[in-house]
Parts: structure tokens; C-alpha cells; sequence
């Protein structure tokens, strides 16, 4: 009887394991180019259950446990940047991840409800640009003790229809990363990878109380910013 | 006409030439042996009334212009049936069957490698004896099929999902007697699934409908009320 029971609890657990969408065939369509509109070639586009990067540009690690990646489809742009493949689904949401020899991966999150009537995955077109590690520094020439949060805005490699007010049809690529200013803290810096050409907004509010507003321009492979406060 | 429809039919041909040409070895080989006063035609005796079951292995290879014809290779299965006899050699049955399936273009099928296609249908058929040896039937089938797909592992990702669909059967048999309750057969099916998968406008009718053929060999145990 235990016996049985032990081969009765594996059938259960393999039967409940992670599963793609039954009965689902999608067609995904789409245009790759660069920042000037040029068509990107040989561009290898992957949809998937994950990103292959994270939306702060870590590389995620494939096929853990905890975070299944499915490979649902692929395939490679042609001369003109078009790309055309069948697809599998995986829940709410698929991720276009865009592979180049001359970019960084970039990914797309896709709402699935979006397309869900006629499995028509269609979008007109996907944008490479190239990436900058952008570094920040904060430095404490104020000599204030009072810890307070610096917000930055920038665009990343990792774009999505989903918003926190639902999902919108256009791709927002606006990244946001946080960093708490604490003089007792050696690590007063952010690091993060940028696209360029576009702007680096960073708010965080001062010793006087004022809240502090800077754009910076991100237009080179490489940025490095002090912040006094 | 595709090659192995063609082929199917061909087998299906030989089959009955064959019992057809038994048959005749038979009445002449009782004619030569009986006397010219007392020749009497043949008597049919048809199917008795009973049961029987059946377990075979199974070729089956998908067809047509669709994405298991032209994206998916056919593999080898196996089955089981069970049949009962009511009227005549008029049987009505059961029958469950596993095939294995590789995928061979994965733009077409997919992003997986391969598949079980299960098959649970009822039919309806007939069958009737040539002579003491050999048997032939056909049979309509109707019931479920489920395709379990699977990813491979390490490139796609170990990913599952199912195609499911109404299932529509013809089967054909040519059985030969060994004892009176033990039978070997042939066995070439064709059927068609209707499949209930939801496809994009660009991918057709690819994913509507597939068509199967099957060839099995199998045994039959047969028992008489």
C-alpha cells in the first residue's frame, strides 16, 4: 500500500507541474530596428514563459525550478528586420526576447488578454538601441545624518504593455530604480544599464527639504554622475 | 491521392484477394473430394454470438495537408478492445490505444518533440467468416483523442500541454484462425480527429482537423455465449 500510495503521489506531482496553454496555436509578427529606423538583421526572436532579462538588466537564471522558462517560439528576422512565427502560450503574459549581435537582449512583455480573440500577436515594431552603464554617486557634502530615498527614471532593455493602470497598446520602456541615501552607508551608488540616446531623471529631495529634479543625458557607452547632497 | 492512402488501400486489396483466394482453394479443394451425385453448396455459418478481445501493436503514421501530416512523424503504439458479438456477427465494443509521435518541424507543429496520442472510442462493425480459417470486418469508431505533447528538456524548456479533439474511426481487419477461441489479425484503420485548438488567422486550417493512418497486428481471444 505505501508503495502504491509513493506512485500515486509521483503521478500527482508530475501531472501538476508547470503547463503551456492546451489547444492554443498564436502567430506572433513583428519589426526589428535600430535607433535610426534601420532594419536589424539575423536578430534571433525568442518568445517565452520569462525574460531572459530582468527589467533592471540582470541575467535571469534559465530553467530554476521556481521560475520556469518555457521556450514557446523563435525564429530570425529577415533583411527587411520581419520576423513571422507560430507560437505556443503560457498564461497571461508572453515575453519577446529580441537577441543581436550588435545589442544588448532586449525583452518586450506582451498581455496576452490583449491579443486573446484572434491570436494575433502582431507588433509593428521593436526598437534596439544601444546600452550604457550609467553610475551614480552619491556624495554627502551637507554633512546632514537624515537618510532619505533618490527615485531615477531611465529607459531600460525591458519594455511592457502593462502599467499600473492596466494594459495599454503601446510599449513603455521607463525603468525605475530606488536607493535609500544613508550617510553610515558605504554603498551610496546605483548602477544601472541604460539605453541610449534618452534621458536620466533623478529626483530625490535634499537636506533642506527641497525636492531635487536632474535630467541627464545619456548619449555615450559609459556615464558616471556624482550627486552632492 | 497521397502515397500512403494509396498504400492503405493497396493492403486492404491484398488482404481481401487473399481470403478471397483461400476461399476459392477451399470450396474447390471440397468439390474435387466430393461425389458428383452429392454436391451440395456451401452453408455459411456467421459469427456466433459471444465476445472477444483484442490486444495488438500499432504503426501509425499522420497524413495530409495539415500540421500532424506535415508536421509531426508517426511512431509505433499499442492498444486494447473489447467487443461484444450480438446478432449475426454484428458487434458492438470498445477500444483504447497509445501512439507515439515525434515532431518534425517545429514551425509547424510547435515548440515541442514529441507526443502521445491517446485514442478512447466506441464503434460498431461486422464481421464475417470466408471460411474455417479466415474472418474479415469493418468497423466505425467514435470517441476522444488527446495528443500529450511534450518540450524537451534542456533547449525548449520540459514544458507540457495537450491538443484534444472528436475522434472518427474506420477500421478493417483480416483475422486468421488458430484455434477456435484464438485469432491472429491485420488490422489497417484510417481515422480523422477534429480538432478543438485555437489558431491564428495567419496559420489556416492547419489546425482543424488531422487524419491517422494506422496499421496493427494483434491477437483476438474470442469466447461463444
Amino acid at each position: 500500500m505505501k508503495y502504491i500510495s509513493i506512485v500515486f503521489l509521483l503521478t500527482m506531482v508530475h501531472s501538476c507541474g508547470p503547463v503551456i496553454d492546451d489547444d492554443t496555436r498564436a502567430f506572433l509578427s513583428t519589426r526589428v530596428v535600430d535607433q535610426n529606423g534601420v532594419a536589424v538583421e539575423n536578430a534571433k526572436v525568442t518568445t517565452a514563459s520569462y525574460p531572459i532579462i530582468e527589467r533592471f538588466a540582470t541575467v535571469h537564471a534559465k530553467f530554476s525550478v521556481e521560475d520556469p522558462l518555457f521556450i514557446l517560439g523563435s525564429g530570425t528576422t529577415d533583411s527587411n528586420g520581419v520576423v513571422e512565427f507560430l507560437t505556443l502560450l503560457n498564461g497571461s503574459t508572453t515575453f519577446v526576447n529580441i537577441e543581436s549581435d550588435n545589442f544588448e537582449t532586449h525583452t518586450y512583455e506582451i498581455a496576452n488578454s490583449f491579443y486573446r480573440d484572434d491570436l494575433d500577436f502582431s507588433i509593428p515594431e521593436i526598437v534596439l538601441r544601444p546600452t550604457a552603464d550609467v553610475n551614480l554617486e552619491f556624495v554627502n557634502t551637507s554633512g546632514t545624518i537624515d537618510s532619505f530615498q533618490a527615485t531615477i527614471f531611465y529607459e531600460g532593455r525591458f519594455c511592457s504593455q502593462f502599467t499600473n493602470d492596466g494594459i495599454q497598446e503601446a510599449y513603455n520602456c521607463e525603468r525605475a530604480g530606488f536607493i535609500t541615501i544613508d550617510q553610515n552607508t558605504v554603498d551610496n551608488f546605483i548602477d544601472v544599464q541604460v539605453v541610449y540616446p534618452s534621458t536620466l531623471t533623478l529626483r530625490y529631495t535634499d537636506a533642506s527639504g527641497a525636492m531635487v529634479v536632474t535630467d541627464y543625458v545619456i548619449s555615450n557607452p559609459s556615464h558616471d554622475f556624482i550627486i552632492t547632497y | 491521392m497521397s502515397f500512403q492512402i494509396l498504400l492503405m488501400i493497396s493492403l486492404l486489396r491484398i488482404s481481401i484477394t487473399v481470403a478471397i483466394l483461400l476461399l476459392s482453394c477451399m470450396v474447390y479443394a471440397q468439390d474435387s473430394t466430393i461425389n458428383e451425385s452429392s454436391k451440395e453448396p456451401l452453408k455459411y455459418v456467421p459469427v456466433s454470438n459471444g465476445f472477444a478481445f483484442e490486444a495488438f501493436i500499432q504503426r501509425g503514421d499522420p497524413v495530409g495537408n495539415n500540421f500532424a501530416g506535415n508536421g509531426l512523424n508517426g511512431g509505433l503504439g499499442y492498444g486494447l478492445r473489447f467487443q461484444v458479438y450480438v446478432h449475426r456477427g454484428f458487434y458492438l465494443g470498445g477500444a483504447l490505444s497509445n501512439d507515439r509521435m515525434t515532431v518534425k518541424d517545429v514551425n509547424i507543429a510547435g515548440n515541442f518533440q514529441k507526443a502521445v496520442k491517446r485514442n478512447s472510442y466506441l464503434y460498431l462493425g461486422y464481421e464475417r467468416r470466408l471460411n474455417n480459417n479466415f474472418s474479415i470486418s469493418g468497423d466505425l469508431g467514435i470517441g476522444y483523442s488527446v495528443n500529450a505533447n511534450e518540450q524537451e528538456r534542456n533547449v525548449q524548456g520540459n514544458g507540457s500541454f495537450t491538443d484534444s479533439g472528436g475522434l472518427l474511426r474506420i477500421t478493417t481487419s483480416v483475422s486468421y484462425e488458430l484455434t477456435d477461441w484464438l485469432y491472429v489479425f491485420i488490422s489497417p484503420s484510417f481515422e480523422t480527429v477534429d480538432y478543438k485548438i485555437r489558431s491564428a488567422p495567419q496559420l489556416g486550417d492547419q489546425f482543424d482537423t488531422a487524419n491517422y493512418l494506422n496499421l496493427n497486428l494483434g491477437v483476438r481471444l474470442k469466447s461463444s455465449w
